[in-house]
């Protein structure tokens, strides 16, 4: 079931992203840059959620881990950015890897509350670590000659990373679509909606959702690897548990059941976030009265306004054949 | 057991409790490769937890689980699967927003299964005119049928069907009693739990009483249906025509 519609739809709120910021000033550039990061938290937390059946409050920690990959692996590495995303990867993903395994051992108390604990604790273990992680106040991205396959690339809130972030963003939203019409994708679906039903088919619905929750990290390392990468610096509280509370917020508004969703979601939050600033310090207050208006007249998100849509041309077509 | 052929399955002593509440007590039960059980019991007697004894959702207290002469008693339901174990739920449960070729193409798990015999399976249950149409759009009775194309598809060994005649009109009902007839007696071994005493007489080999989690008796439909033992237990219920 390929979603071509929203496909279509991200992938040119992803081009207007760039144009836009290729038009303003530097300072909303680098918004953009490091939006575009959070796309790739925003996208793993509905993958955990929608597909993996595991409503993730740990996806900015999953997202921590590919940060931090990127710091301690920019020195070793002489600004390789394809080696340094590829570590990012791979930490997002084996940390979702014991996460999954432990949330899915967890089966009491729920695969939320499991993640929740999850994330506290890390947080925990990553300011108690301060030798690793800088604490609170960070540690700062040695500065390399960074390139990417020999072509020089400055790090920093830019325009060359926010084109680097969004070609892999479109590169990962196209490989969804291609994946999500092949018959594997079926067996996730069926995985997600009804484990037993799947399980007594013969499917191990466990190595399913575990496999997903995996793939889900690796975006979420690979956002934080670019994260990382757009600002120069990485500190606890970019990991923490409130991090991965805006990442629901981002999902829940982009629409919590498409992937195609986050950008949407991150744009407007993001963006509303930044312009209310400038009128008031109350944006906590008012982005969180935009999200209960949300919950409350689009539980879909922004993408539930076309299946809503759709409905109703559908509904009108089978009313008109018979 | 009658029959010199060995048992395709088999419950040995099985004992499940909850608690202290004890669902099952020494349950034994065995289906030779032709046969067709029922396992019918008032409300309460065990049934499902049987059901999900067999099919890996509970693992026993105590007892074993035969398959083929395999002891299954600690797989869990997908390995149960692959080896030849397949079964339907009571509540249908198929999948939103697939058609019924997209269910069927899951049910054979990527194996190439003869195409020609899978629509031949799909039209003799009268399914194929709906092929690419959306489950959540069938009636009933066609959703349970697909169910049971599902559970065949792959040619088990054997087969648990959970009340397969739940919620049907007499028609569909008619319908499931015929395609059970056609397709699965003598062929092989199956299970049925059922609650409609005429779907047990016009399917069964043999009959399972369950009351209050053990085996009451056992026999052949005309017999254990004429018991006055069962009778009672259905007291004037649904045994009684
Ligand atoms: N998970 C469980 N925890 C505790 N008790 C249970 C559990 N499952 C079943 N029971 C109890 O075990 C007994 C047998 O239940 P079961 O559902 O197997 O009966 P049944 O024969 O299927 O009945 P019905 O005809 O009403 O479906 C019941 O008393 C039930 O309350
Ligand atoms: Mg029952």
């Amino acid at each position: 079931m390929r979603d071509t519609v929203g496909l279509i739809v991200s992938l040119s709120i992803l081009l207007a992203t760039c144009l836009l910021a290729t038009l303003i000033g530097e300072f909303w550039t680098g918004v953009l840059a490091r939006c575009v990061t959070w796309m790739f938290l925003a996208i793993s937390f509905t993958l955990a959620y929608s597909y993996a059946n595991i409503p993730s409050v740990a996806q900015a920690t999953v997202f921590g881990a590919g940060a931090y990959a990127v710091i301690w692996a920019a020195p070793a590495i002489a600004g390789n950015i394809a080696l340094m995303l590829l570590a990012s990867m791979i930490a997002g993903g084996a940390v979702a890897l014991v996460f999954g395994l432990l949330v899915l051992r967890m089966s009491h108390s729920g695969a939320a509350i499991g993640t929740i604990i999850l994330a506290v604790a890390f947080s925990m273990l990553g300011n108690a670590a301060i030798g690793l992680t800088g604490g609170t106040d960070g540690l700062p991205l040695a500065s390399e000659a960074f390139h990417l396959f020999g072509i020089p690339i400055t790090a920093g809130p830019n325009i060359g990373m926010l084109l680097l972030g969004a070609v892999l963003l479109a590169i990962l939203l196209a490989g969804f679509w291609y994946i999500s019409g092949r018959r594997i994708w079926r067996i996730v679906r069926a995985v997600q909606q009804n484990a037993l039903r799947a399980q007594v088919l013969g499917y191990n619905a466990v190595a399913y959702r575990i496999a997903i929750y995996v793939i889900s990290g690796c975006i979420a390392g690979l956002g934080g690897g670019l994260y990382a990468l757009v600002s120069r610096h990485v500190a606890i509280e970019t990991i923490g548990l409130s991090m991965s509370l805006k990442s629901i917020l981002w999902a829940a508004v982009g629409g919590i059941s498409s992937i195609y969703g986050g950008p949407i979601g991150v744009l407007a939050i993001q963006l509303a976030s930044e312009v209310l600033l400038r009128w008031t310090v109350r944006v906590d207050l008012i982005i969180g009265l935009m999200l209960v208006a949300v919950a409350l007249w689009l539980p879909q998100g922004v993408m539930g306004l076309r299946t809503r849509n759709a409905n109703w041309i559908s509904t009108i077509k089978q009313w008109r054949r018979t | 057991m009658s029959g010199t052929s060995h048992p395709v399955f088999s419950v040995e002593g099985v004992s499940k409790s909850f608690g202290v509440f004890n669902a099952l007590t020494d349950v034994s039960l065995s289906v030779r490769h032709d046969e067709i059980r029922a396992i019918i019991g008032p409300n309460g007697a065990g049934k499902t937890t049987f059901v999900n004894i067999v099919s890996g959702v509970y693992r026993p207290s105590k007892g074993r689980v035969i398959l083929d002469g395999a002891d299954i008693t600690g797989l869990p339901p997908q390995k149960r699967a692959r080896l030849g174990l397949a079964r339907t739920f009571q509540i249908a449960s198929l999948f939103r927003g697939m058609t019924i070729a997209e269910h069927m193409e899951l049910a054979v798990r990527g194996r190439d299964t003869d195409r020609h015999e899978r629509t031949e399976l799909l039209d003799r249950m009268g399914l194929s005119a709906f092929a690419d149409r959306d489950v959540q759009t069938l009636s009933h009775g066609d959703q349970r049928i697909l169910e049971m194309a599902m559970a065949m598809v792959l040619k088990p060994k054997f087969l648990l069907l959970d009340e397969p005649t739940a919620g049907m009109s007499v028609a569909e009902t008619d319908r499931m009693i015929r395609l059970i007839g056609d397709r699965l007696r003598g062929k092989v071994g199956v299970i049925i739990v059922e609650h409609d005493m005429s779907v047990v007489t016009q399917t069964s080999d043999q009959v399972t009483v369950l009351a209050a989690g053990a085996v009451a008796t056992s026999g052949t439909p005309d017999i254990v249906l004429r018991d006055p033992l069962v009778k009672e237990l259905y007291l004037g219920s649904a045994a009684g025509h």
